[in-house]
């Protein structure tokens, strides 16, 4: 019996030694919280936080200034990783999560003032002065700040279309009587 | 021949026999087709033909485009009535550009490719070629166009041309008679692969609750020493590629690899009748037998249907509906995803179509789970399906990828084993198009941050332009000496550009 | 940095945007990019001497020397009429918007 135990006993320090070792010599040095945040944010620049560009809302973030819950383009999943990252409690009561969507500009209207031009944030729109306006799709973030500045309301947003590609089943939505014990011990 | 095990797995009720001794029978040319630009996986096909235009049978009306693509060929001869959109066979029922063709009555053939004189002389481009030009795709389901499968010789080291025959999902019985009516056309069009491969073996794998089939394929494999039939067990899925790579050879294909790298090309039977058909008579893809089956089908039967027939005139030719059917299936009843109308057509990877009664459904209440483990015990990817549901019940859909929803293939032998009637596989086939989902929306939000970026710096680039314009005309103003203003001018800042 | 520079070609349809992106040697002119990018063939209806050419929403003619980062944009003329737009408009009531200059401000 003194074997087994004094084995075990030796085992641990041993084991518990190597751990302590590892997280001194590999530990992952600490970005600033401020850089991680950004990185995690769409860095799209869109403003539709109400802040100039995401390292602004990152920085209103970190210092705890800002509600997680800002940034559209980022929807639900952003908003449970950064609650997450920031160690808080998102109210997602009244997040609406927003359809994608994409701006398109309606060619018969366009009269090529550049006036969207200068709003896009990801060149998303090709055109020059008096020539037809059109938006690369694959660039836009579907932020609308094109959408009031044009003169002639040449330009609407369209959600993205669901199509054979990308069609799949909705999540199931009978409700068993599943206790919730029994989800929490599954992890 | 030695078989290996293969992980989990059920035994539903096969329901086989309604169909199992039914001679192939070839339905009636329709006065409508209706043929899909897509009906494989990939790029749809690029239409070819116009409204008015006259086709006749085995024409290209529309050309596959892109690397992974299959062609359309018209099925009869007539006159194209539209090219438009029409529902897909799919359980969402969304439309899908389609050639709308009308019979002539006459089934008149074009003029087809030569048949290749000698194939196991010819190069393995010329059978590839003619694979692809034929519209050939998997016929077990999946549809995967075949001549991209067939140049992976090129890639790779293969060792046996595997062809499945197990047909392991319950009612289908299309392969089973294929072969049992046509096994030399298979043994053919299998040689003609395994050459252009460069697999020097050719296994069969056909499950052992079809003995007719596995004698009859026996004898017409006899003549050549390079072919085995082995008969595997009945264990549903066995008819997975994986699957059965893994319970002839004894190796496990690596998720998000191929079978291919442990040396095994998978080809459904059918799809060698198909590749014996272009190759030795340059005939394409253009009908496939379709088991219809199910208890509400007055007359289940195996139909050879022209590619492009609605299910309707399908269901129709088999005497209709005996009783208001619960749900038309395209498929098998495991599989096979539901149809939410008749009027879609028949395409390359229709195996089935089954009409099935309430009873045969048992859509029951779902209850509590009771945390049996069956659904544990039966995965055959070895995953744990009640805790993945239990994530993505919650919303926790990255939870669910590292238990590695991802990797099931919605084989449904969860959901079927379950007492509580957990609808687990419905869970999953939602979290894998979620999944997908959010990837899609990942890498377009990647893709915006470079065009951000590279505005960035051209803003930047602009801005620094401006300065150095202003600073050399400061000075220039002052000394009065215009050359410096205008060397400064054409803002020569591509060094500092190239840097940033 | 090497001899080449990292440019785009843009031709965009409100259905079909094409973005290539490509490596050009130094002193690649707007219309030797457009050649070399290959759009001609995908796109027949494009004539370089028709179609106006630009960067990044300027104006700029054929020959212009091309800068690393630069995207060439090739344009398509309006549909519309502005004045006819404007006239349009004026008659069914609507004010032409001054546009979002103060709101973005």
């Amino acid at each position: 019996m003194w074997i087994a135990i004094g084995s075990l006993t030796v085992m641990g320090l041993v084991m518990g030694g190597l751990l302590g070792v590892a997280a001194r010599f590999l530990a992952v040095e600490e970005n600033p919280l401020e850089e991680e945040l950004k990185s995690m944010l769409p860095g799209s620049q869109c403003g539709q936080c109400g802040y100039v560009g995401c390292s602004q809302y990152a920085a209103a973030l970190a210092k705890g200034e800002a509600a997680v819950t800002l940034c559209a383009p980022g929807g639900k999943v952003l908003i449970e990783s950064l609650a997450k990252k920031l160690g808080v409690k998102a109210d997602l009561s009244e997040h609406e999560e927003k359809v994608p969507e994409y701006a398109f500009i309606h060619e018969d209207l366009c009269i090529g003032c550049t006036r969207c031009i200068r709003e896009c944030s990801s060149d998303a729109i090709m055109g020059a002065n008096k020539l037809m306006h059109t938006i690369i799709i694959d660039a836009c973030h579907g932020c609308g700040k094109c959408v009031p500045v044009c003169p002639t309301d040449a330009i609407v947003m369209i959600p993205y279309k669901v199509t054979l590609r990308n069609w799949h089943w909705p999540k199931p939505e009978i409700e068993q009587a599943h206790s919730e014990h029994e989800v929490e011990h599954a992890h | 021949m030695k078989l290996f095990p293969i992980l989990g797995g059920i035994h539903p009720d096969y329901r086989k026999e309604r169909t199992s001794e039914k001679a192939i029978v070839a339905m009636p040319m329709p006065a409508t087709l209706y043929i899909p630009l897509q009906q494989h996986i990939g790029a749809p096909a690029e239409v070819l033909v116009a409204e008015g235009d006259l086709v006749r049978k085995g024409q290209m009306i529309a050309r596959n485009q892109g690397t992974v693509s299959a062609s359309q060929h018209a099925p009869t001869s007539g006159r194209i009535k539209a090219v438009t959109e029409v529902a897909a066979p799919h359980p969402s029922g969304l439309p899908q550009m389609t050639i709308v063709l009308e019979s002539d009555g006459k089934d008149e053939w074009a003029d087809l490719p030569e048949p290749i004189a000698d194939p196991f002389t010819a190069d393995m481009h010329t059978i590839n070629d003619r694979v692809a030009q034929s519209g050939i795709v998997g016929m077990g389901g999946a549809a995967f166009p075949s001549a991209i499968k067939l140049n992976l010789g090129e890639q790779k080291k293969l060792e046996i041309l595997l062809l499945n025959g197990a047909e392991c999902e319950p009612y289908l019985t299309c392969d089973d008679r294929v072969m049992r009516e046509y096994p030399d056309e298979i043994i053919d069009g299998a040689r003609i692969m395994a050459h252009a491969l460069g697999t020097p073996r050719i296994v069969i794998a056909i499950e052992q609750n079809k003995p007719q089939a596995i004698g009859i394929m026996t004898k017409a494999a006899s003549a050549f020493p390079e072919i085995r039939v082995v008969g595997v067990p009945v264990q549903y899925p066995m008819g997975s590629e994986r699957h059965l790579v893994q319970a002839i050879t004894g190796r496990e294909t690596p998720a998000r690899k191929l079978t291919a790298d442990l040396g095994v090309v998978v080809h459904n039977v059918s799809t060698t009748r198909a590749v014996h058909h272009a190759v030795r008579f340059g005939r394409p893809l253009v009908a496939r037998v379709v088991t219809v089956s199910g208890g509400a089908i007055r007359e289940p039967n195996n139909v050879l249907t022209p590619i492009g027939t609605l299910v309707s005139d399908l269901v129709e030719f088999c005497g209709g509906f005996a009783v208001r059917p619960e749900s038309v299936v395209n498929g098998g009843p495991m599989m096979g995803q539901p149809l939410p109308s008749l009027d879609v057509p028949v395409v390359k990877g229709t195996s089935g179509i089954l009409a099935l009664t309430a009873e045969e459904i048992n859509d029951s209440q779902t209850s509590s789970c009771i945390r049996c483990g069956n659904c544990v015990t039966v995965c055959p990817c070895g995953l744990s399906p009640i805790d993945m549901a239990s994530f993505i019940r919650k919303d926790k859909l990255d939870g669910a990828a590292k238990l590695g929803v991802m990797d099931c293939f919605s084989c449904g032998s969860c959901s079927w084993v379950c007492p509580s009637h957990i609808p687990l596989v419905h869970y999953f086939n939602y979290a894998k198009g979620a999944l997908n989902d959010l990837e899609r929306e990942r890498s377009k939000g990647d893709r915006v941050k470079i065009f951000v970026e590279s505005r960035t710096v051209r803003l930047e680039r602009a801005a620094e332009a401006k300065r150095a314009t202003l600073a050399a005309r400061k000075p220039a103003s002052d000394n009065a000496a215009p050359g410096n203003a205008a060397e400064a001018k054409p803002a020569p800042t591509t060094e500092e550009k190239a840097n940033a | 940095m090497s001899d080449r520079i990292n440019i785009e070609v843009v031709y965009a349809l409100p259905h079909e945007q094409v973005l290539l992106k490509l490596q050009a040697p130094q002193d690649t002119t707007v219309d030797g990019a457009i050649r070399l990018s290959g759009i001609l063939e995908k796109h027949p209806e494009i004539d370089p001497g028709r179609n106006k050419l630009g960067i990044y929403g300027k104006l700029t003619k054929a020959d212009a020397v091309l800068r690393d980062r630069d995207r060439v944009e090739i344009y398509r003329p309006l549909l519309a009429d502005p004045k006819e737009v404007r006239r349009k408009r004026a008659e069914e009531g609507r004010a032409m918007k001054k546009g979002g200059g103060e709101s973005a401000a």
